[in-house]
């Protein structure tokens, strides 16, 4: 774990680096594009932490493994952590770019009631006390919630909306590769830093039941 | 367009709090475990001793993992073997009693050993 960790903070010094100091100043949106190497990781390990969470919580279903519900519920954590970074620096990235802190675009309603269902998702398992049956609501919610994921992502094509097209998937003119190079940087760290996380959490929740056995 | 470079500081700044903030939550969750299973041998319970004798496990787990008990008899006798596990670690007990004999200097033998 200490090993891992070391690894993420050197995965993040490295992405930092990238971002702020070698990719080039954007023309039109001059450094405050910078953000995007922060905020578009983030919507990533959201991403990837729900889908893991679709994962283990149909796997939980079907084996009843603890294991799996563990796993669960710690992807659901951080991934509400990192949804909330991704909202957070969205908004600071909308003020000087749109004008605007917020609004009811498709992509930010769309991600913030994906924000909102797994909020509750972590509620509904505090407010269950038996266990076995906290969990096996939580799988539900976390099976159904994940169909979300794909209504954020596309949002931007099937609606008309003031938030950018998705720009590294889409046909067109290509990024220049120092750009890339810095966005692919700051993926890897923060996939580190989500896996980090959620061992850490694995490991807690294990030794909470075990404590509680 | 400007540079607007106090946004940018402001949304790293926002993230790094956020995650730092989570990070330490984490840790101190696993702290906090650690205490409760190192106190949960000694008794079941958290509460101290009334009359003295502390049980000679848990004073000896908590020396061995360089960690001070919490748990202070209020009369006096430690077990023989904790101490010894205290001092065999270079660690002192702070437990003091409130009454009663006054604790032997952790390298000494009790007179009665």
């Amino acid at each position: 774990m200490r090993v891992l960790g070391a690894v993420t903070v050197v995965a993040l010094a490295a992405g930092l680096v990238a971002g702020l100091g070698l990719a080039p100043r954007e023309v039109t949106q001059g450094n405050v594009q910078r953000i995007m190497y922060l905020h578009v990781p983030s919507v990533w390990v959201a991403y990837l932490a729900f889908a893991v969470v679709f994962v283990a919580s149909i796997a939980y279903l079907a084996k009843r493994a603890d294991a799996a519900d563990r796993l669960a519920h710690a992807s659901a954590e951080v991934g509400v952590v990192f949804t909330g970074v991704t909202i957070a620096t969205g908004s600071i990235w909308g003020k000087p770019t749109w004008g605007t802190w917020w609004t009811w675009d498709a992509r930010l309603t769309s991600v913030s009631i994906l924000f909102v269902m797994y909020l509750g998702y972590l509620l509904l398992r505090g407010m269950i006390d038996d266990r076995e049956r906290g969990a096996r609501y939580a799988a539900v919610l976390g099976i159904v919630a994940a169909f979300n994921i794909p209504l954020v992502h596309f949002s931007v094509i099937w609606w008309r909306t003031l938030h950018q097209p998705p720009s590294l998937m889409t046909p067109g003119p290509a990024m220049p590769r120092v750009i890339i190079t810095a966005l692919l940087v700051n993926f890897v760290a923060f996939s580190l830093l989500y896996v980090y996380f959620v061992a850490k959490r694995v490991h807690l929740l294990r030794r909470e039941a075990e404590a509680a056995a | 367009m400007p540079d607007n470079w106090g946004f940018v500081l402001a949304a790293y700044g926002l993230a790094a709090v956020v995650l730092i903030g989570y990070w330490r939550m984490l840790v101190r969750q696993e702290s906090d475990l650690e205490d409760r299973s190192r106190l949960a041998p000694s008794s079941g319970s958290h509460a101290a001793p009334i009359s003295g004798h502390p049980t000679p496990g848990s004073q000896a787990v908590s020396a061995r993992e360089g960690e001070r008990s919490h748990a202070a008899p209020i009369s006096g006798h430690l077990t023989p073997g904790s101490q010894a596990t205290s001092a065999r670690e270079g660690e002192r007990s702070h437990a003091a009693p409130i009454s009663g004999h006054p604790r032997p200097k952790p390298d000494s033998r009790h007179p009665l050993q």
